[in-house]
Order: C-alpha cells, then structure tokens, then sequence
C-alpha cells in the first residue's frame, strides 16, 4: 500500500526502461545505468590505452555527457553500444590533443604496467596482451570488437586510410593470438 | 591449455568479457556527484545570468536621461512626512511627480529606441545570437560519432 512498492525495481528494468525513467526525470534510473555499464565504460577506454585515472575521468565525462544528451539516444540499438561510441569520440579527442599517444610506432609511453610483468602475465589476460600491441593497433582492434565500429567508421575517425586501418586490424588480431596462445611462460616479443 | 588455437570469435568473446572492480560502486557516487554538481553550477548560472542582467537592466534604467526616479520618489516621500497636516494634498502631489516622470521615462526611452535601431546594435545583438548558436551546435556535434 506504501508509496515504496510503486516504484520499480530498476535493476529488473532493462537498459531502454531505465532510459525512459530517466527522460522522465528519475535520476535513479541513471545510478543504475551507471551501475550497470560502469565497470564496462571502463575498461574499453583502458582497453583503447587510456591508462588508470584518465581512463576513469574519461568514462565519467562519458556518462555525464550520455545524460545530457539522452534525449538524442533513438532506442535504434544497445544503449552500451550509444554509450561505448560517446566514450570512444571523447577519448579520441583527447588523443589528437596528445598526438604522441596516437599513431605512433613508439612503444615507450606503452610500456606495461607493473601490474602486467612478464610473472603476472596470463595466457588469456587480454589486457595484458593488449598491452604488447603498438597504440595505433590497439587503438583499431579495441575500436573494432570493443567498440563495434565499423573498419571505415574506425578509417574516418582516425583520418587513416581504409586498407591502413585493415591491416592494423589484421597485425594486431595475428598478435594477440600469438600472444594469448603461447601461454604464460612464454616471453613475448611483439612485432618479431 | 596451452595448444588451444584462439580465432577471431573467441577474442571478440574475451573482449566482451568485463572485469569487476572494486571501487565501482564509489565510481558510481563519483559520476552521480559530478552529474548534481554540473546541474546545480548550471542552474546556479542561469540564477546568476538573470540577476546580473537584471541589475544592469535596473542600473540603466535609472540612469535613463533627464529622468531621476530616486529623487522623485524621495521628494515626494519627503514632503508627505514633512506636511503632516496636508497628508493627503503631499499624496497626490507625490503621486503627480510620480505621473510626469513616466511621461519623462516614456520620452527618454525613445532615445533607447533609437540606438536599438542602428546598424552597430543590429550587428552585435546578431553576431552575439551566431555565436550562441555556434557553440550550441559544437556542442550537440562533439558526441556524435
């Protein structure tokens, strides 16, 4: 009979419901979105190369600007997937503001975490494997299968050539499989 | 494990695979405190965009040109309490000032109307409006990709 048991329970709610209550101006739908995809928003901006704090800024800057524009979102495909593209255009904007994170064949800035050494390192840790790819390659490969961006959508965002962006795919899928199938006691050497 | 032939399917699945962290739910606080933080300062803007334009807009008003409110309303204020005996003839002349420095205010505002018709305001109230609707549309562009 209590006004509580009106109000649903938003984590039953699917991802479109829960946009709908926020629209409505329920910004506790919002929490649960946020809940729900954070962890997610997350690690495809570090999986891009975004690294600890910047990556957390960034999604947070993802999911405030998603609020904002809620209204724009036409419930056409995943909200995550709305939401992945908005993480992705922020971190690339931020990247061409620092060009020496983007298409660079410098590895130095890339340099594994201390988290992710060689004895911490797993077959199938694909972070870690990530990791070992050149920024460029990493960057196409999360922007691809992360990210669901088509090969000539990823080729207009990074104003690189169509068959550029393929092979950077290509290299960098042959890599991680290299990578992730030699096992853990392996020691890789990427690009060799 | 270790001959286990990975192909495009199994890395899109581990791609699809999300770790758990353990600060999400203070991830979630934090994006949430943002979000009220940036509505209130928003809203505090707009507050203070309509208070400051208000007192400019006041501030010009009583500067209006050969029109002084302030000493009308003392003079008449005055001369009601000074002549105690003829309250209601000071009434009626404070009311009087009051009359002819509308009229004052209606003719000096022409002059407003005036500058309001130049090209140099024509200009800027337009070049303000394109540069308004300029950001606007950065901004609505800026997540779409």
């Amino acid at each position: 009979m209590g006004l509580a048991s009106e109000k649903p329970d938003l984590t039953r709610q699917s991802d479109v419901d829960l946009v709908r209550l926020c629209l409505g101006g329920d910004k506790s739908a919002f929490a649960e979105l946020v809940r729900r995809h954070g962890s997610l928003l997350r690690t495809h901006i570090r999986r891009m190369g975004a690294q600890g704090a910047d990556a957390d800024d960034m999604a947070q800057e993802a999911f405030m600007s998603a609020y904002e524009h809620l209204s724009e979102f036409r419930f056409d495909g995943a909200f995550v997937g709305w939401l992945k593209r908005i993480a992705s255009r922020r971190y690339l904007k931020r990247m061409r503001a620092n060009q020496k994170y983007l298409l660079t064949d410098d590895m130095s800035p890339f340099e594994p975490e201390p988290s992710a050494n060689e004895g911490d390192f797993r077959a199938h840790n694909l972070d870690a494997a990530l990791n070992r790819l050149k920024p460029v390659e990493r960057l196409c490969v999360t922007l691809n299968f992360s990210g669901d961006l088509s090969h000539q959508e990823i080729a207009d965002e990074l104003k690189l050539p169509l068959g550029t962006v393929k092979s950077h795919i290509k290299r960098a899928m042959d890599q991680l499989k290299a990578i992730l199938n030699a096992g853990s006691t392996v020691v890789m050497e990427t690009g060799t | 494990m270790s001959d286990m032939k990975l192909d495009d399917g199994d890395i899109r699945d581990l791609f699809a695979v999300t770790p758990v962290y353990n600060d999400a739910p203070a991830f979630e606080a934090r994006v949430m405190r943002g979000l009220r933080l940036k509505l209130w300062l928003r809203q505090g803007f707009v507050v203070l965009a309509g208070l400051v334009g208000g007192l400019y807009a006041l501030a010009q008003f009583v500067r209006v040109p050969n029109w002084t409110f302030g000493e009308a309303v003392m003079s008449g204020s005055q001369a009601a309490r000074v002549e105690t005996g003829q309250t209601f003839r000071a009434g009626v002349e404070f009311f009087d000032v009051i009359g002819r420095k509308a009229v004052d205010l209606f003719y000096s505002s022409v002059h407003y109307l005036g500058i309001m018709q130049t090209p140099i305001f024509f200009w800027v109230s337009f070049s303000l409006c394109l540069a308004c609707l300029a950001l606007y549309y950065a901004y609505s562009q800026e997540e779409t990709i």
